[in-house]
This record gives structure tokens, C-alpha cells and sequence, in this order.
């Protein structure tokens, strides 16, 4: 169904075509909030800037659009920022010479794994937090924790070793249970609790997902053993506390990047890991718990002093 | 025209075939379910562990409290429940046979624990009949155990009258915690050996557990108290969609258990006990600041114990006092001794025929319904109220001992709240009152008011206050244990009978506690000072002027002499004790690593009060040595020690003063035990095993419960191998 909608938005959308030259297009993989804030807050952030450093770039016409309109653009845009895998997918985007800033992409979805389908000029923008990050949190929010514990799906082994690395240099032991099937997730996780002070959870939703996270937290909590996770949601629904990014912390970025395009100040092009990340504590639990941890604001002073391994 | 019809014919009117493709092949890409997308970093998830479901911590709890890990079971080497207890500040464990246990909170205490409020998985496990908790038959292995919390004080508002001295929760692993199978055989001295398997899974959303265990065992050296139980239990956990869940948990367990000894009016018998429960929760979350639970569960306990004597002139042939007169003249001899000319004067003098006494010392039959509803609400980041009610119905039936064929019942409705207040940071209030409607009793109110003051994230300092009752059992209230002659209700003499109607015992308790959490050391300390006034506590005595039977007869002389034999007066029970408790209790665990642990617990009680002892001749006796009820001081420590290559070595050490047990029980003389326990982890065809041996009483013999002939319990040392699997 999802295939016929499409080729009916390719055929009536040629209107965008031939845009502008000093035109920045920004395309959403949907109409959802979610999007929208995040190229709204970037548009506003971009102009911002342009504004403040007198640049060409403040008479910018930004044209914000969902990837379902975009069926045939020849575009002439200067920069496309696409927001979200849908977006990043369109092969359209990647006709003309202009640089395509792909943010929102989470590490592990398809495209990113694919490198993409087009060998265009490319800046991926990580919506994943880097793994030393969460390692940081872990240090700086239970000191006591040494051995960190991870579920990881067989189909994702080979992030073992990064994740292994990152834990070694923050002095932290990552013990893991690899999970071939979805449903002995709850059996790996029991058997993993004996051997860990903290349960860390990263993304991926063959393990992570509505309705194993109730389980994850429930067991974890039985065993006194506090979970961190990878968005506000998770530390919301239990776990102790999550580093993650924010649509606000995603524009920054973006829009950095973005005047960094526009100003060909750009030696190389380079995908980024999250720069600017947040922090959420669910002070109820660790209460709980019976574990003192200091303020979000301090937790984030840490981490962004941290030194970067 | 079918829709992907029109799809094609509109597909071959495009010249960019090119882009068509790539357009089919892109949205092939997208179709395919991504592991990650960004939206799953936006998503919202259910609340597992919303403010409403959260424990308290334990610097904010207002009352002291215990917790044994699993780490500290292990450790341990326990095999049951009350030698686990052995840790606790304050608790008197005693085994009155090889496989079955009493244990209290600050002594005061016979066989039946009747002042502590036992949970499982918040089901009461308290027998109305007897009162206390018969461990031997609850189907839970140590291995099912994921923790115990031992509330060291009462907590009536919480757990309703039976929480008097203290509240043992036990809580089991979840289904879920336990997923796969899992085999655990010991075997070792004493004729110990036990079995235990289980399995747990998930299909779709219903998680369960299937558990099944067989022991049996010699019991103590020099007793005939040898066992077997074997038991069954199931646990199942449905989620019906994000915010409902349901539970039943299900048990039954047999267990036959060698009893008594060999004399006139007995002889070593078989109790054969049967014990099966259902709980049935449902566990609603409104939202993250309303949940709702309701619970029903039954209980229900039998105990078959029949004695039949001898005729009663084959009893008199026996005796050893007429063993040096021939046996032709024994009966008449007897008879005279009795204030009659024969035997058969004798039978027609006490109107009795020549048959047999049908006594039953523990027979009796259970039942506990219980159905509750709990709301926990947080109306404010500052304030969490949780109130409910609920329904009991409590039966007991035994005409051994209670004189009758029907069951006697007693029903009780409920209502309670607690509400935990953070007035500033530092300041956390706890504040709670419940009300019990006993049929045919007065409403009775026990409450409890606390403050925590933190003075900083590690130190923190309470006061509690609070009062808790405890209702007569069910056998404490109605008992008239009789022994019969050749059938029940043909009375021949009264051996324990209630005279007059029990009012509920009530303690009156203040405390004033430490909480020190030195996370970043690994350090917890709980100290307690505290003050405990035990009132009306129902004591049993000997009346000795209680009237036997008089079977209809005007002169009652030789019945009298006759009774005499078989059990002079009567026991009764009354409220006539009163103790008062002060001391001091330590609780301090150290865990330097994850590898190492370490446990210590101490307490010191001075116990003053008076009790009724006896009353003959209108005269009653009462004895204000009640200091003895009580061990003055008790110790214990637990250490362990983890290896990486697989080795764990741990050890613990329990001393308890010298203490007098209620009932049957003796003066047990102070005693110290020393356990031991070696264990290796390995993989066995790629499973987790791990392979243990355990020494229980390293350094010498100990006395328990019983210390006098024909009963003497003895611990000796014992040693134990024990293998697991887990696959």
C-alpha cells in the first residue's frame, strides 16, 4: 500500500523542482512533531547564525517539505538537510551537486548501514549517542558499578569489541549475552543479572521494544540492579538514567554543520557522532535503589568535561 | 479496476523508468523493518517502574529493617528459611524436630511463632489454627528466593494484627528472573537428601514457573523425628495488555514427619501433613501516579495425627512401677491403688469400660480466605498514600481439639492507609493506621507515626512510634483438647482447655534508629535503640484445680486418682504476661567488590516482666523471670569471598544467649555455630553447574529447643555435597 502511495505522490510532485540557488531544502520523513520541531528549531538556528556572522546565507530561502512530496526534484538547492532514514532513502536527493546533510540517522538503520544508495556527497548527522558516552554516564552516575551488563543481538556481535574498548577505557567491565531470538531475551537477562552491577541498554528494538521493556526493568529492579538507557522514554518508564539527544540538541548540530556547508568551511566531509547530548535522571528509582547521584546538570557538566577517548 | 492494476497501467505511462525503479527500490528499503529508526529514540514506552510501584529505600523505611540477598543465601549455605533467620538482629530459631522450626522476633515464643506476620509473595503464610508458620510444609525451595525483608518491629498498619513483633516478606524469583531449567540435588549426613527442579519459560505474553522438590532426612541423632516432604508449586504472570497484569501462583506439598515417643500414653507416630494454597493478583496501573492491586488467596493446612493406646489393662500390665508385682495380681493391684477393690471394680467405679484413649496432639484441619484491594496513590512529586481493605475468613476444624465436629470460623474485614510524606528533602514522614472488625470482638486500631531526617545523602536518623495487636489464634481462642475413651466426645480427661474468653495481646514500641548508606564504600549500617511494652500477652499455664470429667458420677474419687495418671488439671490460656524490651540491634553489610561480602548483626535485649506459671489450690504463681524468654545477646556474620576462577568460599557464624523457650520447649543453654561452604561454578557441556559442599556445626555439638529426656535435640557436625545445573 505504502508503494502505491508513493507513486502517486511521484507523479504530482513536480512543483518542487527547479528550485533556487541560495535555497536550502529540508526534507522530513514525515509530518509527525517530531520532525517538524527539528527542522523548524534548525531553520531558526541557521538564520540565527547566518544573521550573527553577516553572512550571505541570512537571505537563505529555506523550504521545508515531507519526503512524500519530493518525487522528481532537479534541484538546484544548495544544501538538503533530510531529517530521519525516510528522507535519507529518496533517491532523488542525491541528483545536482549540492551537499546533502542526512541528520537524525541512528547507527544501526539500514541506510546508514548500506552507506547510503548513492555515492553522493554525504554528512551524516548520528542520532546515537558515541559509546563511550555511555560509559561516562555509568561512571559518573554509580561509582560503584563496575561490571556493566549488555544484551546484544548475535546479528550485532561485531559491536562487542567497540563497546568492550570503550568500557575498558572508563575502567568498566562489559559483560554480554548475546540473544539469537527475541524470545529468550527475558532467560539471557536473568542469567546476565548475576554477573553485573548495571544493565546497560543501546538501541536496537529487537531487544529494547514496547513490549520487552516492562520485563527489563521489572527483573532488573528485583535484582537491585539499576538500568541505563538510550532516551528520555526508558529513564521515564524506570531505568535510572539515559544519555541521549534531543530534537533541540539534533538542531544545534545540524545547524552548525549546516553554516559550516554554506560558509565552505568544510575541509572534508565527515559524519558526525552526537555532539550535544542530555540528560535524564529518574531520581524516584535511584531512591529506590538507595543510590545517591548527583544533579542532571552536574551529570551533563561531567560528561561534556570529560576527556574524549 | 483492482488497485495495483491501476498501479502498473499508471507505472507504464511514466518515462522515467529509470527513477521508477529506483522509487520501488527504495521503498523496498524502507518497507523492511528497520532495527532502529529515529522515531524509536522518540518513542514513549510503558511505565514498568512508575513512583506508585517503587520500594522504599531503605534510608526513608520507618522501621528497621533486614534484608537477606540471594548473594547472602548462598553465601550462607542455609536449608531452610528459619536457619536463614539465624542472621537476623534479635531472632530466636529453634527446631523442635530435625526438618521443623519456630522463629520470632525477640524471643517470648513456643513451637508456634505466633507473634510474626509471615509473607510469601504477600500471601499471609500464617495458620490460623496453631498459629506461626509451618515451614517445613510451604512448597518454596531456598533456591526460589530472590530475597527476604525482615521488618524488625510491628508493622500492623502495613500487615495487619499478626504484625506484632515483626514481619518476615519473602520474596520469590519471578517467572521471568528465572527463564530455562535448572536441577539442585544435595545429599549428605543425618540421611539428608534433596531434590529440587525447576523450569520456567514465556509463551507470548504469559510467563511461568514450574518448581517440584522431594526430601527426606533422619532428623536428629537421638530423636525419631525422621521426614519426607515432597512439593509442588506453579507460578504464572499474564500480561492482558500495558497497564494490566495477572498472577496466580499455586502450591501443595505432603510431608510426613516422626513424632512423639514411646510411654504409657503413647507411642512414636507418623503426622501426615497436607498443605495446598492459590493466589490469584490483579495488578492495575491506572497511570504512573494510580495503581491498584487486588489479591485473594486460600490457605489451607491439615495435620492427620492419631494416636490409639493399648487397652487400657494392657496399659496397666506396662507400667513401670508394677513391674516387680506378678503380672496375674497387677490389675487388681492397681485397681486398689486407684481406692478400688479390682480392676473390675475399678472400670465400674471411673464408669469406664476396658478400652482405648484416642488422642490426637496436632491433628487439625486450616483454612485462611483472603481477599484485599490496594490502591497506592502520588498526588505529588512529595507525597505517596497507599489505602485499601480487605476480607478474611479463618477456619479451623479438629475434634481432638476443639471438642467438636464442626469447624469453628472467625471472619475479619479490614481497612487500612499509609502515606509516606517528603515535608522537605531531608524530612520524610510515615504515617499509618488500620482497622480490624474480628467477629464478635471490639474494632481494634493499630497505628504507627515516623519521622526520617536526613543530615546528609549517607546519614539518616528516625523515630517510630506504634502500637499493634495480636489476635488469640484460633486454638489459643476455643481449644479443649480432650482425651477420649474408644470414641470422640466419650470424654475421660481435659488436657488443655480455655476458660474464659482472650483479648488480643498488644505491644506499644518506640524506636529510634540510625541508616547510614556509604555507597562509594560499599557500607550500610542500621543501628537501633528501642523500647518495647508487651501487654495481655497470652500466656499458658497448669491449672491444676481444673475439674476432669466427671462422666455423671456422684463420687468421682477413683476417676479423679485414675486422671491423675494421664494428666493432672488442665492447661489454660489467659491474658497474664507482660514483658517490657529494651536494647540495642546492629545491622551492618560491607561489600568492598562485587566479589567479597560481608554481614554482621548483633543485638542486646534486657527483658523485665512477670507471666503466670501456675494455679493450685486457688493459689496462682507467677514468675518474674521473664528474662530468660528472651536471649540477651545474639550475633552473626556472614562472609564471602568470590574467586575468578569460579571458587566461592564463605562462612558464617551465629551465637544466641542462653534462652527459655515457651510451650515444651527447655532452657537451652548459650550455644555458637560455626557453617562453612566451598562451591565451584564450571560449564558443563556448555551449561552453568556449580558443585558445593557445605559444613554445618564446624566447632561443636549444639542443643535446641528440647533439653530434656526423652527429647534432646542435638546439631552435630554435618556435612553436605550439593550439585547444580542449570540449562
Amino acid at each position: 500500500m505504502l508503494s502505491i502511495c508513493l507513486a502517486f505522490s511521484f507523479t504530482s510532485a513536480l512543483s518542487v523542482a527547479n528550485e533556487p540557488a541560495n535555497k536550502t531544502l529540508l526534507i522530513l520523513s514525515g509530518d509527525s512533531s517530531v520532525y517538524q520541531q527539528a527542522a523548524d528549531q534548525t531553520i531558526s538556528l541557521i538564520k540565527h547564525k547566518c544573521t550573527a556572522e553577516n553572512h550571505s546565507c541570512q537571505n537563505m530561502d529555506f523550504k521545508k517539505i515531507v519526503f512524500t512530496d519530493i518525487s522528481n526534484i532537479h534541484s538546484d538547492a544548495k544544501l538538503i538537510i533530510t531529517f530521519g532514514t525516510k528522507a535519507a532513502s529518496q533517491p532523488q536527493i542525491y541528483r545536482g551537486n549540492h551537499i546533502v546533510i542526512r541528520a537524525m540517522l541512528p547507527k544501526q538503520s539500514s541506510i546508514v548501514q548500506k552507506q547510503g544508495i548513492s555515492k553522493h556527497s554525504n554528512i551524516d548527522v548520528y542520532i546515537d549517542q558515541p559509546y563511550s558516552r555511555y560509559f561516562e554516564l555509568i561512571s559518573t552516575t554509580l561509582p560503584r558499578a563496575n561490571r556493566v551488563g549488555l544484551l546484544i543481538h548475535e546479528s550485532n556481535e561485531a559491536l562487542v569489541k567497540p563497546l568492550r574498548d570503550a568500557a575498558k577505557s572508563m575502567g568498566l567491565t562489559l559483560n554480554t549475552r548475546v540473544v539469537t531470538n527475541t524470545t529468550e531475551t527475558g532467560k539471557q537477562l536473568s542469567r546476565l543479572l548475576d554477573d553485573i552491577d548495571v544493565f546497560l541498554a543501546i538501541p536496537d528494538s529487537r531487544i529494547h521494544n514496547n513490549k520487552t521493556i516492562s520485563n527489563i526493568l521489572m527483573t532488573s529492579y528485583r535484582n537491585n540492579i539499576p538500568v541505563v538507557g538510550f532516551s528520555s522514554a526508558y529513564v521515564r518508564a524506570g531505568a535510572i538514567a539515559a544519555v541521549y539527544t534531543t530534537l533541540d540538541n539534533i538542531a544545534t548540530q545540524v545547524a552548525e554543520t549546516a553554516f559550516n556547508v554554506l560558509n565552505e568551511n568544510l575541509v572534508t566531509l565527515k559524519n558526525e557522532q552526537a555532539v550535544y547530548f542530555s540528560v535524564s535522571i529518574n531520581f524516584d528509582v535511584a531512591r529506590s535503589l538507595g543510590i545517591t547521584i548527583p544533579s542532571e546538570s552536574e551529570v551533563k557538566n561531567i560528561l561534556n568535561t570529560a576527556p574524549k577517548k | 479496476m483492482h488497485p495495483l492494476k491501476r498501479f502498473i497501467v499508471k507505472l507504464n505511462g511514466i518515462h522515467h523508468s529509470l527513477w521508477s525503479l529506483l522509487l520501488l527500490y527504495s521503498v523496498t528499503v524502507s518497507a523492511e523493518p528497520e532495527v532502529v529508526s529515529e522515531a524509536y529514540f522518540f518513542d514513549e514506552l510503558p511505565v514498568a517502574l512508575g513512583a506508585t510501584r517503587l520500594a522504599q529505600p531503605l534510608a526513608d523505611v520507618p522501621t528497621a529493617m533486614t534484608i537477606i540477598n540471594k548473594e547472602m543465601i548462598e553465601a550462607s549455605g542455609a536449608m531452610s528459611i528459619p536457619d536463614l533467620l539465624r542472621l537476623v538482629p534479635g531472632f530466636t530459631v529453634g527446631f523442635y524436630a530435625g526438618s521443623r522450626a519456630t522463629a520470632s522476633y525477640h524471643g517470648l515464643v513456643d513451637q508456634y511463632a505466633r507473634d510474626m506476620q509471615v509473607l510469601i509473595d504477600g500471601r499471609s503464610i500464617y495458620d490460623p489454627g496453631y498459629g506461626g508458620v509451618s515451614w517445613a510444609d510451604m512448597p518454596i525451595d531456598m533456591d526460589d528466593i530472590n530475597r527476604i525483608e525482615v521488618i524488625r518491629g510491628p508493622n500492623a498498619t502495613a500487615y495487619g494484627s499478626n504484625a506484632y513483633a515483626g514481619v518476615i516478606n519473602i520474596i520469590t524469583n519471578h517467572p521471568a528472573d528465572a527463564y530455562g531449567n535448572k536441577i539442585i540435588s544435595t545429599i549428605g549426613e543425618s540421611g539428608r537428601k534433596r531434590i529440587h527442579g525447576m523450569h520456567a519459560s514465556q509463551i507470548s505474553d504469559f510467563s511461568y514457573k514450574l518448581s517440584a522438590s522431594y526430601e527426606e532426612g533422619d532428623g536428629f541423632h537421638e530423636r525419631e523425628d525422621s521426614y519426607d516432604t515432597s512439593s509442588f508449586y506453579f507460578h504464572g504472570d499474564k500480561d492482558l495488555d500495558r497497564d494490566n497484569q495477572l498472577q496466580i501462583i499455586l502450591g501443595a506439598s505432603r510431608g510426613t514427619y516422626e513424632e512423639g515417643f514411646s510411654d504409657i500414653l503413647q507411642k512414636v507416630r507418623e503426622l501426615d501433613n497436607t498443605y495446598n494454597f492459590q493466589q490469584l493478583n490483579w495488578f492495575h496501573n491506572k497511570n504512573d501516579s494510580n495503581h491498584f492491586q487486588v489479591q485473594f488467596y486460600h490457605n489451607h493446612l491439615k495435620v492427620e495425627d492419631a494416636y490409639e493406646s493399648p487397652l487400657i489393662s494392657d496399659m496397666v500390665l506396662d507400667l513401670e512401677q508394677l513391674q516387680a508385682i506378678p503380672e496375674p495380681l497387677r490389675l487388681d493391684f492397681f485397681a486398689m491403688q486407684m481406692g478400688a477393690a479390682n480392676f473390675n471394680d475399678f472400670l465400674s467405679a471411673a464408669d469406664i469400660n476396658n478400652g482405648r484413649f484416642i488422642i490426637s496432639w496436632l491433628g487439625l484441619s486450616s483454612h485462611r480466605y483472603d481477599l484485599e484491594f490496594e490502591q497506592t496513590l502520588k498526588p505529588s512529586d512529595h507525597f505517596r498514600f497507599a489505602w485499601g481493605g480487605g476480607l478474611r475468613r479463618d477456619e479451623a476444624k479438629s475434634i481432638q481439639n476443639f471438642h467438636q465436629y464442626e469447624p469453628i470460623t472467625r471472619d475479619q474485614a479490614r481497612i487500612f492507609a499509609n502515606s509516606e510524606w517528603y515535608a522537605k528533602n531531608d524530612l520524610v514522614f510515615n504515617v499509618g493506621g488500620m482497622l480490624e472488625d474480628f467477629e464478635g470482638e471490639p474494632p481494634l486500631f493499630s497505628y504507627r507515626g515516623a519521622v526520617n531526617f536526613h543530615i546528609d545523602k549517607q546519614n539518616t536518623f528516625r523515630i517510630n512510634s506504634s502500637r499493634a495487636y495480636r489476635m488469640p489464634t484460633l486454638f489459643e481462642e476455643h481449644v479443649n483438647f480432650v482425651v477420649f475413651l474408644d470414641e470422640p466426645l466419650n470424654d475421660i480427661n481435659t488436657w488443655i482447655k480455655t476458660q474464659q474468653d482472650l483479648d488480643p495481646q498488644v505491644i506499644n514500641s518506640l524506636e529510634i534508629g540510625y541508616h547510614g548508606n556509604f555507597n562509594e564504600s560499599g557500607v550500610t549500617v542500621d543501628v537501633k535503640i528501642f523500647k518495647e511494652k508487651y501487654r495481655d500477652i497470652i500466656i499458658s499455664y497448669r491449672d491444676f484445680d481444673f475439674p476432669d470429667p466427671d462422666r455423671g458420677l456422684a463420687d468421682t474419687t477413683v476417676i479423679d486418682n485414675f486422671n491423675l495418671l494421664i494428666h493432672e488439671g488442665a492447661v489454660n490460656y489467659i491474658n497474664d504476661g507482660e514483658a517490657d524490651i529494651r536494647g540495642i540491634e546492629v545491622d551492618a553489610h560491607f561489600k568492598p567488590t562485587h566479589r567479597d561480602l560481608l554481614y554482621f548483626g548483633y543485638s542486646y535485649l534486657h527483658t523485665e516482666g512477670r507471666e503466670i506459671a501456675w494455679k493450685n489450690e486457688g493459689v496462682i504463681q507467677h514468675d518474674n523471670d521473664v528474662n530468660r524468654r528472651a536471649p540477651s545477646h545474639t550475633f552473626s556474620f556472614l562472609g564471602s569471598h568470590r574467586f575468578g576462577s569460579g571458587f566461592q568460599i564463605s562462612t558464617a557464624y551465629y551465637f544466641t544467649d542462653n534462652v527459655t523457650w515457651y510451650g515444651e520447649g527447655d532452657n537451652i543453654p548459650s550455644y555458637s555455630r560455626w557453617d562453612a561452604r566451598l562451591s565451584k561454578s564450571f560449564h558443563l557441556f556448555s551449561k552453568d553447574a556449580e558443585i558445593s559442599l557445605l559444613i554445618q556445626n564446624i566447632n561443636h555439638d549444639n542443643l535446641d529447643f528440647y533439653n530434656s529426656a526423652p527429647y534432646i535435640n542435638k546439631w552435630e557436625r554435618n556435612a553436605y555435597l550439593q550439585a547444580k545445573l542449570e540449562f
